[in-house]
Parts: C-alpha cells; sequence; structure tokens
C-alpha cells in the first residue's frame, strides 16, 4: 500500500469515528470483503460469516476514535478487531480446533534439505510447464484440501500472509503474539501441509 | 563464508520466505535472503512450496461478498445498537425492555409506552408515521405472501418501504406470521443478533402498516427504516 492509500484509509477512520455514514459505506466496501475472506477460513465455514463480519463492522462503527495511526495501518487494525471476533465467535460455537493436537504430531517429512532440487518437482513443474496443467490442477486441489486441514492458528497465520500481504509484524499484532511465535507457525504451517500433500501422493519439501 | 555463518542464514532466511513471497521484507532482509538463495537449493525448493501456497491461498474465496443489502442490514444493526445505548440515562435498555413490560404491562400496553420505551426516537418516528398515513388506501397491488421468508423475493425497490420490528420474547412464528400476514409484509433481514427484524411492505401501506404493528401487543418497536 502506497502512502497516498494509508492516508485516505486513516481520513476515513477518522470520519467514521464523526460518526460519517457515507465514510463508513466507503470503508465497508472497501473492507468487507477481505474481512469474510479471512473469517471463512478462520471459522471454516460459511454460514456465520455474514455475522461476523457485521460484528466486525459495528466495532469499526464504534470505536473508531481509538484508532491510533501512529500504532500501524488500518488494516492491521481492522484484522486485529476481525481475529479477535473470529475467536470469540469460534469459542462461542465450540468449533476451535486446538493448535496443539497437529503441532509436533506425527511431522515426518524430511527437514534436512539435502540438496535435491527435485523435491518440490511437482509444485514447480505445475507452475512452469503447461503440459502439464493436469498435474497443476490436482495440486491446486491437493493443496486446497491440505490448507483446509491446518490448526487455526496454522490457517491465520497462511491466510495473513499470502491473502493479505501482512508482514510477520503486522501478523504478530493482529493475532497478539510474538513476531517468533509468528515466523514458528508459519514453519509448522509448512511442515504439516508438506506432511499433507505427502498423504496425496506429492514429494516432500 | 563459514559454516556457521551460512548454518544461521539459513536458519534465519528459512523463516523469511513466505514475506519474501509477498514483498513485505525490508530491503535488507531481501537482500540477505536473495544472496543465500543463491547457494541453498532447499531454500528455493521452501521457496517453491510457499509460492504455491500463496496461489492457491489467494485463488480460495469466501463466496461470500458485500452488497448493499448486506450493508443496510448492518445500519440496522447498528441503529438498534444506538437506539439501545442513546436511551435516556435509567431507562432500560432494548433487550430488557420485555422484563419491564410484563412488570408495567398496563402502561407498556399502550401506543405512550411503546414510545416512552424508544425514548429519543419517538419524536421522529411520530413525524415520519404521520407522513405515511397521508396514504391511506391499501395498495391494490399488495402481494400476498404465503411464507414467513421468501428466497425469491427481488431486492428493495422503489415501491417497498422498511420497517425495523422488534418483538417480544413470548411472540411465537405463528402469531409472527399472522402478523406479517395482516399487514401484507415480508420478512427481509433477521432477527439480527439484538433481535430485530427487517421486513418489507408496500410504500403506500407503510403508514397504515406502522400503526398496526405500533397497536399490537407484543411489538416492542415498529421504526421505519429510512431508503438510503
Amino acid at each position: 500500500m502506497n502512502a497516498r492509500e494509508h492516508v485516505r484509509e486513516i481520513e476515513l477512520i477518522r470520519q467514521i469515528a464523526n460518526k460519517n455514514r457515507k465514510a463508513f459505506e466507503v470503508f465497508y466496501y472497501l473492507f468487507a470483503g477481505r474481512v469474510a475472506a479471512y473469517l471463512t477460513k478462520m471459522l471454516a465455514q460459511h454460514d456465520r460469516v455474514e455475522e461476523a463480519v457485521n460484528d466486525v463492522m459495528l466495532t469499526v462503527w464504534q470505536s473508531a476514535e481509538r484508532f491510533d495511526a501512529e500504532r500501524g495501518k488500518v488494516s492491521t487494525w481492522l484484522f486485529g478487531i476481525a481475529h479477535n471476533k473470529g475467536l470469540k465467535l469460534l469459542e462461542r460455537i465450540g468449533r476451535r480446533r486446538e493448535t496443539e493436537l497437529f503441532d509436533g504430531a506425527g511431522l515426518t517429512v524430511d527437514e534436512d534439505g539435502d540438496g535435491d532440487e527435485d523435491s518440490a518437482a511437482p509444485l514447480a513443474a505445475a507452475r512452469s510447464n503447461p503440459e502439464r496443467e493436469l498435474i497443476g490442477r490436482q495440486l491446486g486441489e491437493a493443496l486446497s484440501w491440505a490448507l483446509s486441514q491446518l490448526s487455526l492458528e496454522h490457517r491465520c497465520v497462511i491466510e495473513l500472509c499470502f491473502k493479505n500481504d501482512c508482514s510477520y509484524q503486522e501478523i504478530a499484532e493482529i493475532m497478539g503474539c510474538p513476531e517468533n511465535t509468528v515466523k514458528t507457525r508459519m514453519f509448522h504451517a509448512r511442515k504439516r501441509l508438506a506432511e499433507l500433500l505427502q498423504q496425496k501422493g506429492y514429494e516432500p519439501v | 563464508m563459514s559454516q556457521q555463518s551460512v548454518d544461521n542464514d539459513h536458519a534465519y532466511v528459512s523463516e523469511l520466505l513466505p514475506w519474501r513471497i509477498n514483498g513485505r521484507l525490508t530491503a535488507e532482509e531481501n537482500s540477505r535472503v536473495d544472496a543465500h538463495l543463491l547457494i541453498c537449493p532447499d531454500c528455493r525448493s521452501q521457496l517453491a512450496f510457499f509460492s504455491a501456497v500463496d496461489l492457491q491461498a489467494r485463488a480460495e474465496t469466501s463466496g461470500w461478498r458485500p452488497s448493499p443489502r448486506h450493508f443496510s442490514a448492518l445500519m440496522a444493526q447498528i441503529d438498534g445498537a444506538e437506539a439501545k445505548s442513546s436511551a435516556p440515562a435509567g431507562m432500560p435498555a432494548a433487550p430488557e425492555l420485555g422484563a419491564v413490560k410484563s412488570r408495567l404491562a398496563g402502561f407498556f400496553g399502550s401506543l405512550a409506552g411503546l414510545r416512552w420505551v424508544a425514548g429519543a426516537e419517538a419524536l421522529a418516528i411520530a413525524l415520519l408515521a404521520a407522513v405515511l398515513l397521508h396514504s391511506k388506501a391499501p395498495p391494490s397491488s399488495v402481494q400476498v405472501f404465503e411464507t414467513l421468508s421468501d428466497a425469491s423475493k427481488p431486492a428493495s425497490n422503489a415501491s417497498e418501504a422498511e420497517i425495523r420490528l422488534l418483538l417480544e420474547d413470548q411472540v411465537t412464528v405463528k402469531d409472527l406470521s399472522a402478523l406479517l400476514r395482516e399487514i401484507h409484509a415480508q420478512i427481509r433481514q433477521g432477527p439480527s443478533e439484538l433481535g430485530f427484524f427487517t421486513v418489507v411492505v408496500d410504500k403506500s401501506f407503510a403508514g397504515q402498516a406502522l400503526a398496526r404493528l405500533r397497536d399490537r401487543e407484543g411489538v416492542k418497536l415498529a421504526q421505519p427504516i429510512e431508503s438510503r
């Protein structure tokens, strides 16, 4: 995001703090889709997403004056709200999966880096060779399935990093954890994905 | 470069690879990562893996899209929350109105009581209702609704008016169904987390619908929603 967009978003928040409904509508259309995508991944279901998005946006409306531009970007603040709302909703509906269930459990993928550049062959091939589009589609399906199997914390770091282009510092702020924890979660997410893909016949990374 | 230095760099770089892909590393971090990638096949392999994850994550959609209807529902929720929080000091908040109403049934059974409940919004509601009441005849083209909610109903248009409706807890689905039939209304949204329904009626009948709703027991609040 460039500096102009950053300033524009801060101005939107300032107007929302002054209860400007038009500004809020603009903000809603700028961010509701991204918040919905994040909450869909976080909740691992679709039917509570609108409720969760509304809950997030209601909080934005009610507490916009508390946004501190010196502490970070509007999107970081917003996704921090979304993350907390998602956690509360998960607790309420009793669907939260424990990270510990996955972390360190049965992770047998070879991590020693033997120098074999073909170890990611299906992935690389799928992206570079048009003749292997079928492999690419199959890999996409396998990867989609594997992503859906990740624990809550792992899904969140993947979603925030790749879908929302958050830095690890921003993810730490959104998830309320140290930066090193973000990196560790990403490390374990990769290991878990590799293990899941291996179950589908893809070579470990 | 010593082996220890290479190992340190490997641990450092492998942690940063996801953010090398999303472009959120500093220039210094990027330089260090790129230099290491040239000499480390394992990190290149991981980079390829994260690149595939990146493509897949971006390709997946939630299936939910914001729309004017969603935004209207949100604003109705916000208005409800604000009506609750703007009740005069010492007055009960909206969700507790049912209990108060049962204690003071006689008083709350009247239209004046409902206005008291609505607090500061009462005057605005009365004025809007007065304007709407100029159109007294029920519309001849009012649709007869068979169900409480009909997914095939088209989106809001100029001939429709929306009413925000809050009911007592003891109102049954059967009561609600009868009430909606009586005023030729249909549920468009709700109940929200705070219990609000958005119902839609023919615009020319909105005044009478509002008046009938406000006279009915079991109706906590009936309030026109301004069209955007």
